[in-house]
């Protein structure tokens, strides 16, 4: 009967691996140590520079260079524009781009109304505007008026009004009124409004 | 003696084990640079290049486009600096002036059934303006008016103060323009800042001629498609309506041209008597140069 004899496991300090790798670890990162350094200072920016204006940049150079070319760019646009509109920055071009800046008050005016008709189409006289106030330099407008022949319903139909004007694109804010119902021996009860509203810029 | 070869092994190997080391660390430290200079390659550099041809005809462009100013701008007599010192900005408000300006208009209104009653004309005192080196002073007036009329008197306040067509335009407008000058013809500078310092009044007068002048420096369907939307403005269209017409006629008659300079501050309209006719109540500011003491 044969015996099998397994070999025997010998066990090896930690010292004497790391004695018998320690040479052939040096050797293996100085080689790589070489070789990087030399691909760092040699060829990476060979490979990553580029000729633009007669010269070789490297990214950094090419970023000063782009940022110096838009400064100059900047300058000269500055220049050109000084010469062909020579009112340039002041305070009266300041003051003619404020111009540009106004609402058409007839056009605010025909939105708001188209807006009120919209809302009762079959009786135009439910929503009345008395006076439309524009304040520019604000960029605010002042509605005053009232809602009126609805009897009991005069603030649902203020509060109606309110979220269609909420909705038009110019407007960017409005205060909430004072909901109220007055009595009117003329027009009966209804409920005056003055609606203050932040346009767009 | 056998304990000091030992120890000087040992050292050995520690020397070569730590130099291993540091050398794979610095390897690592230069691998993770070197792919980090072509991550920045790819990034950076590749849409810097790009740019940078497009920079530089740019500015070959502008350069070309400054000098031609400059020369022109050398044979150029009497500046808009001048005519807004004098007329638009002064250094006291032409009480004569601005009367006058009101009376033309409420005139040529009421003789076309435009205007029905004007106030008197009242003009606050003088307080600091925002902008610097400026008083300004409240002029307040009312007046009844059909929508036509109510629209010229808007307009013209609009219009007042205003020296040349390129005041007309917004900044955003004129940066189009010159920027189509710059693709479509460089040299047309010349042409385009006539055309843009051309006198608000005498363009709306007569403004074929002088879009005709203009369109013989730019000849192609994109540059006259931009000019022909910018010219469609409701700005430019009621220059050339109210300017080009009798108001334009009698303020030029009446050597009230140009206006001085008027913003809004307030506008508040309601409805009038009649349909289509309406109350407007303004305050406008007026603004002249403050007295340095």
């Amino acid at each position: 009967m044969s015996q099998t004899h397994k070999p025997r496991r010998q066990s090896v300090p930690a010292a004497t691996i790391l004695h018998r790798s320690a040479v052939p670890l040096f050797l293996f990162a100085l080689v790589l140590l070489l070789f990087l350094l030399c691909a760092y200072l040699f060829l990476i920016p060979r490979l990553t520079t580029v000729e633009i204006g007669g010269e070789e940049r490297s990214t950094r150079e090419l970023r000063a260079y782009h940022d110096a070319l838009l400064i100059d760019l900047s300058e000269k646009e500055h220049e050109r524009d000084a010469l062909v509109l020579p009112m340039g920055d002041t305070a009266y071009s300041r003051l003619v781009e404020e111009k540009h800046a106004e609402f058409p008050l007839l056009v605010l005016r025909s939105s708001l109304e188209q807006t009120v008709r919209q809302l009762f189409p079959a009786d135009q006289n439910t929503i009345y505007l008395e006076s439309i106030r524009y304040l520019p330099n604000e960029k605010s407008v002042e509605l005053a008026g009232d809602v009126r022949h609805v009897g009991s319903r005069s603030m649902t139909v203020l509060a109606q009004l309110l979220e269609e004007l909420r909705s038009l694109p110019f407007v960017s804010q409005i205060t909430n009124p004072r909901f109220v119902r007055e009595e009117d021996p003329a027009i009966g009860p209804h409920s005056p409004f003055t609606l203050r509203m932040l346009l767009q810029s | 003696m056998e304990n000091r070869s030992f120890y000087r092994q040992r050292v050995r190997t520690a020397l070569l084990l730590t130099a291993g080391v540091s050398m794979l660390a610095v390897s690592g430290f230069l691998l993770s640079q070197s792919a980090a200079t072509v991550l920045e390659v790819r990034e950076i550099s590749v849409p810097l290049v790009s740019d940078i041809p497009q920079f530089e005809r740019r500015i070959s462009l502008l350069t070309d486009q400054i000098e031609l100013a400059q020369l022109h701008a050398a044979t150029r007599t009497g500046s808009a600096e001048e005519r807004m010192n004098v007329f638009v900005i002064p250094d006291e408000v032409d009480l004569d002036r601005l009367v006058g300006v009101f009376d033309v208009v409420g005139s040529i209104l009421r003789e076309q059934g435009l205007l029905a009653r004007m106030s008197d004309i009242t003009l606050g005192d003088p307080t600091p303006s925002s902008e610097e080196g400026l008083e300004e002073r409240l002029l307040t007036v009312q007046l009844a008016a059909h929508e036509d009329g109510v629209q010229t008197v808007l307009s013209l306040i609009k219009f007042a103060g205003l020296l040349t067509v390129g005041d007309l335009l917004s900044s955003g407008e004129r940066k189009l323009l010159l920027q189509k000058t710059e693709e479509e013809n460089p040299t047309g500078v010349i042409a385009m800042e006539q055309f843009l310092s051309t006198d608000l009044l005498s363009y709306a007068r007569d403004p074929d001629a002088f879009e005709e002048q203009l369109l013989r420096a730019f000849t192609s369907p994109s540059f006259l498609k931009t000019l022909q939307d910018m010219l469609q403005s409701s700005a430019v269209r009621d220059a050339r309506k109210i300017l080009g017409g009798n108001i334009g006629n009698s303020l030029q008659k009446s050597a009230l041209w140009p206006l001085p300079l008027m913003t809004l501050h307030e506008a508040r309209i309601r409805a009038g008597s009649a349909s289509g006719w309406f109350v407007l109540s303004l305050q406008i500011t007026l603004y002249n140069r403050a007295h340095v003491l």
